[in-house]
């Protein structure tokens, strides 16, 4: 599942292969050379928050707007400048884009037509691919009759109909309820492993990214910021940008001391020594921690110091509690903190209390200080 | 892993352009876009701008065609007559505007805000005009007006012939156009306006001059330079009631077909392009605001009943519902009276136009040739050409560059496009003077005429199918034209019938720029309308127009029925 293209890279050339690529919309530049490589087989998510490119750059793989400079190649062959018909992918909109004037089964069969296939060879293959996408006797409707959900299974099926050999995917869930988007989320990557269909899918939602991706390319401001596997990603943010994109996270904003140390406000946090070194004396730096990392049980087994904390806040969110809490009226050190129920009720904790934590060195992330609210490029 | 590691993928650019790389590896398709595009230009610009550069240059030059700079503008202002025609059709256009302006927002206003009964049926009665030539409306105030007229005496004296029978005329003429625009004006605005000022205890009042007002602005602006320029620029109505009172349009008429001045003819043209040119572009500049304020609308407004306003508008909708069906009536009635005033017999007797005009019925079965070959031909045109300005995938700059062309006709009056044309097609020296003096150029001319509004409804009806159709289906390697016909087409069929019925409709009305184009043997229904009422047939001239208003309802409740029909077989897809 980990696949690491930066480490091992292997002879053969990869499935898909992005140099340099950049595109420009008038002075406005969209992408700055994008270099990525596709492995044959993956589902690969871009994302990244609104405007920051994404469907910019898949439009350029499917050469629907081509790139300003850099070089595109699929196994090996280079597309760069190929028109889209002349390349191999199918597509998915997050607005769906059925032909409302025509049935469920003729949309499918769209691009099968135009091949000069045998009728029955079409309508079979319509059968099999309504029946693959769970939608089987669905062949009359008119796109207006189904869900949006169902709708979007259509679109799938008309785009693997003529079994491409890359599925690009442009929001394909956004514009659906949250309940339908989680099963179609399941759905749509078992479709996709037992095809073995390599795909590109983009998306705004780091939690639709993390769930579904065999590989993840987060990018900002027409850049890739990272590029690696949702584990990674999540554990090992390379910067205070990414680190904010993926899940939550809290930012300690404090200047490096002596001794490897940083201070945040009244807090003194001590760093692992390899992060440590990084730094000097006087450093602005950002250490970041997860909710779900703050340490409450069994203090002893860090060498991390502990730290009392008045609980200033709790909400609870159902499975678990979201906590609050700060050193003594100190704003700057405030800490968001995941508690389960069961720890909620084993520390008795309540708004006003006094607990004390953990900040596990090995949890930490910390990062060079470069302004305001995680942004980093 | 670096491009390097990778043997083969060097990431270099190939040499050459990316430009040039990308055209040679367009698909078939593309070329047929490519063709396709600029077929379509080249025929705007044949057919329109160089029509016009024509005009520009026939205005600096003598009739022996010798280039003699701007004397003909000086001998323009010289001439007294010439440049009391300027303020005359100033004065009647601004009046006009105000009145109508003023008519069409109260009425307008009774349709959207208040809870009066029979608003459809205003509504439909209020689009009478629209399906009668501007001659109709003239020759009407001529039976209840003229020197015979039925209720000569409401006039206290003053002559019907002259400004007062151009107004009346003109507000009759443009009333559908300008109260179409208002209504839309007022009914887009949020209730929630409304809803806030009535818990602050505003008085009405000020809720209309502070909220109603100020939100329907623009379309009130708009309103106003329509109606500005639809009286400015009309020919029929000053050329039928006007009398001695000269304005811009008829002086045109007269320099060229009257006194064959082609020179005077063109400088009128440019004098009478200038207003036209400046509403177009005010107009322009307000619709984009308005589109603004559309798009912060959020809740729609609904009136509550309040008995003196609602009786008050609903008397004053019955007025002037009265006053649009009495001159549509009165033409009716004159045109099977037997002879007026003498014998008020009814019969067809002048409707058997071949007995006075050698074109009689011969011109009417012209007009309907030519309204068809321009609804199924402009149509055709119309379509393709929005359908590669919103749908096209290459050639950005060149896409653009016709929509604006497109947008173009808009701003040229009927006439000076008809004068411009003689200027153009006329030379022996142009290979496209075949055309002239055939159908062909009556059609050509009023498909350019009315281009702007039947392209911006195509564009608008391309715009709400969704903008990846094409990505799809390129995806799926099927040729652009297979989609546009097999979904494009399909989807826009009421768009597609509506331009159809507009074309048809403006075809059989209009004489403004067909009426320098026409030879005996194409001679137009409307236009024979014209000669009828010149040599003093005016019965015979009122039937003509009511054949010719026949005919547009016939069009009109056809469509009504198409599309009726086509929502029923269709109902599994199309939404409304
Ligand atoms: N056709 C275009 N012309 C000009 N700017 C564009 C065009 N398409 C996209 N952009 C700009 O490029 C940026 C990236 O757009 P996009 O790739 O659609 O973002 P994303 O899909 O990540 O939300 C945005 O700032 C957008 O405004
Ligand atoms: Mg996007």
């Amino acid at each position: 599942m980990a696949r690491k293209s930066k480490t091992k890279s292997p002879p053969k050339r990869a499935f898909l292969e992005i140099r340099d690529v950049s595109k420009k919309f008038g002075d406005f530049t969209a992408l700055t050379d994008i270099t990525l490589d596709i492995v044959e087989g993956e589902l690969i998510c871009f994302l990244g928050p609104s405007g920051c490119g994404k469907t910019t750059l898949l439009r350029a793989i499917a050469g629907l707007d081509y790139q300003t400079t850099g070089r595109i190649y699929q196994k090996g062959r280079d597309i760069s400048d190929a028109p889209p018909a002349d390349r191999d992918f199918g597509i998915v909109f997050q607005s769906y884009a059925l032909f409302p004037n025509m049935t469920v089964a003729k949309n499918i069969a769209y691009g099968l037509v135009n091949r000069r296939m045998a009728r029955k060879a079409v309508a079979d293959r319509v059968q099999e691919l309504l029946e693959l996408v769970g939608l089987p006797g669905s062949d009359d409707k008119f796109p207006a009759a189904l869900s949006g959900g169902q709708q979007q299974r259509v679109a799938l099926a008309r785009a693997l109909a003529t079994s491409p050999g890359m599925l690009l995917l442009d929001e394909p869930l956004s514009a659906l309820d949250a309940k339908v988007r989680e099963q179609l989320r399941h759905e749509l990557k078992d479709l996709q492993r037992s095809l073995g269909i390599t795909t590109v899918m983009v998306t705004h939602d780091q939690e639709e990214a993390l769930s579904m991706a065999d590989r993840i390319v987060v990018m900002s401001d027409g850049r890739i910021a990272q590029v690696g596997t949702p584990m990674e990603i999540y554990r090992n943010p390379v910067n205070a940008y990414v680190a904010d994109f993926i899940g939550s996270m809290n930012f300690l904003r404090g200047r490096m001391g002596a001794g490897g140390q940083v201070k945040v406000g009244r807090l003194k946090i001590a760093l692992p020594e390899g992060a440590a070194k990084q730094f000097a004396k006087g450093d602005d730096v950002v250490v970041c921690i997860r909710p779900e990392d703050v340490a409450v049980r069994n203090l002893e087994r860090f060498k991390a110091k502990k730290f009392t904390m008045t609980i200033n806040d709790v909400e609870f969110l159902g499975s678990f509690c979201r906590v609050t809490l700060d050193v003594d009226g100190d704003k700057d050190a405030e800490l968001v903190a995941d508690f389960s129920i069961n720890l909620m009720r084993d520390f008795n904790l309540v708004r006003g209390g006094k607990l004390d934590v953990a900040l596990p060195g090995r949890r930490l992330q910390v990062f060079r200080d470069e302004g305001q609210g995680g942004e980093e490029s | 892993m670096s491009a390097a590691d990778i043997p083969g993928a060097t990431g270099l650019e190939p040499p050459g352009s990316p430009a040039l790389r990308r055209l040679r590896a367009l698909k078939a398709e593309s070329w047929i876009m490519l063709a396709g595009i600029l077929a379509i230009f080249a025929a705007l610009l044949a057919f329109l701008a160089l029509p016009l550069y024509a005009l520009l240059k026939k205005s600096v030059e003598d009739d022996k065609g010798a280039f003699v700079g701007l004397i003909n503008f000086q001998e323009y202002f010289a001439s007294a007559g010439l440049v009391t025609s300027i303020g005359n059709s100033l004065t009647i256009a601004f009046l006009t505007m105000v009145i109508s302006c003023t008519l069409a927002f109260t009425f307008a206003y009774g349709l959207t805000r208040t809870c009066m009964p029979f608003k459809r049926m205003f509504r439909a009665l209020a689009t009478i005009p629209i399906l009668a030539p501007s001659l109709l409306p003239a020759i009407s105030l001529i039976y209840l007006f003229g020197n015979q007229g039925v209720i000569k005496g409401l006039l206290f004296g003053e002559s019907i012939y002259g400004p007062i029978g151009i107004m009346i005329a003109m507000v009759f003429y443009i009333f559908p156009h300008v109260m179409m625009i208002m209504v839309t004006a007022l009914s887009t605005t949020d209730a929630r306006l409304y809803e806030a000022a009535d818990a602050l205890g505003t008085r009405p009042m000020r809720v209309f001059f502070t909220i109603t007002i100020p939100g329907a602005i623009y379309g009130i602006v708009s309103a106003m330079v329509v109606a500005f320029t639809l009286t400015i620029t009309d020919f029929g109505v000053p050329k039928v009631i006007g009398g001695q009172y000269n304005v811009l349009a008829t002086d045109i008429y007269k320099q060229v077909v009257g006194q064959q001045n082609f020179s005077m003819g063109a400088v009128v043209g440019l004098v009478l392009l200038i207003p036209a040119v400046f509403s177009f572009l005010i107009d322009r500049h307000v619709q984009k605001k308005q589109v603004a304020l559309l798009s912060a609308r959020a809740v729609p407004f609904h009136p509550k009943p309040h008995k003196m306003r609602d009786t008050g508008l609903l008397i004053f909708c019955i007025l002037m519902s009265v006053f649009l069906i009495g001159i549509l009536g009165m033409a009716a009635y004159a045109s099977f009276v037997t002879f007026w005033p003498y014998d008020l017999s009814l019969s067809l007797v002048n409707y058997d136009f071949d007995r006075v005009d050698p074109n009689g019925w011969s011109s009417f079965y012209n007009s309907l040739k030519m309204a068809g070959f321009t609804a199924v031909i402009g149509v055709t045109i119309i379509f393709l050409g929005a359908y590669m300005v919103e749908k096209g995938q290459n050639f950005p700059k060149l896409r653009g560059l016709f929509h604006m062309l497109a947008i173009v006709p808009m701003a040229v009056p009927g006439l000076v496009l008809g004068l411009a044309y003689v200027f153009f097609f006329s030379r022996p020296e142009n290979p496209l003077s075949v055309f002239y003096s055939t159908m062909a150029i009556l059609v050509v001319c009023t498909i350019v005429h009315f281009y702007t509004v039947s392209h911006l409804t195509m564009l608008t009806a391309l715009k709400q199918i969704d903008k990846e159709f094409e990505s799809v289906s390129s995806s799926l390697k099927v040729p652009f034209y297979r989609t546009m016909f097999r979904v494009h087409v399909p989807i826009c069929l009421p768009a597609i019938s509506e331009v159809m019925m507009y074309l048809f409709v403006n075809a059989m009305t209009t004489v403004s720029a067909v009426v320098f184009l026409y030879s005996p043997d194409t001679k137009l229904a409307a236009i024979t309308v014209l000669n009828l009422d010149d040599v003093g047939d005016t019965a015979e001239a009122a039937a003509m127009s009511m054949v010719i208003v026949a005919t547009s309802v016939t069009v009109r409740v056809a469509h009504g029925l198409l599309m009726r029909g086509m929502n029923a077989r269709h109902s599994a897809w199309r939404q409304r």
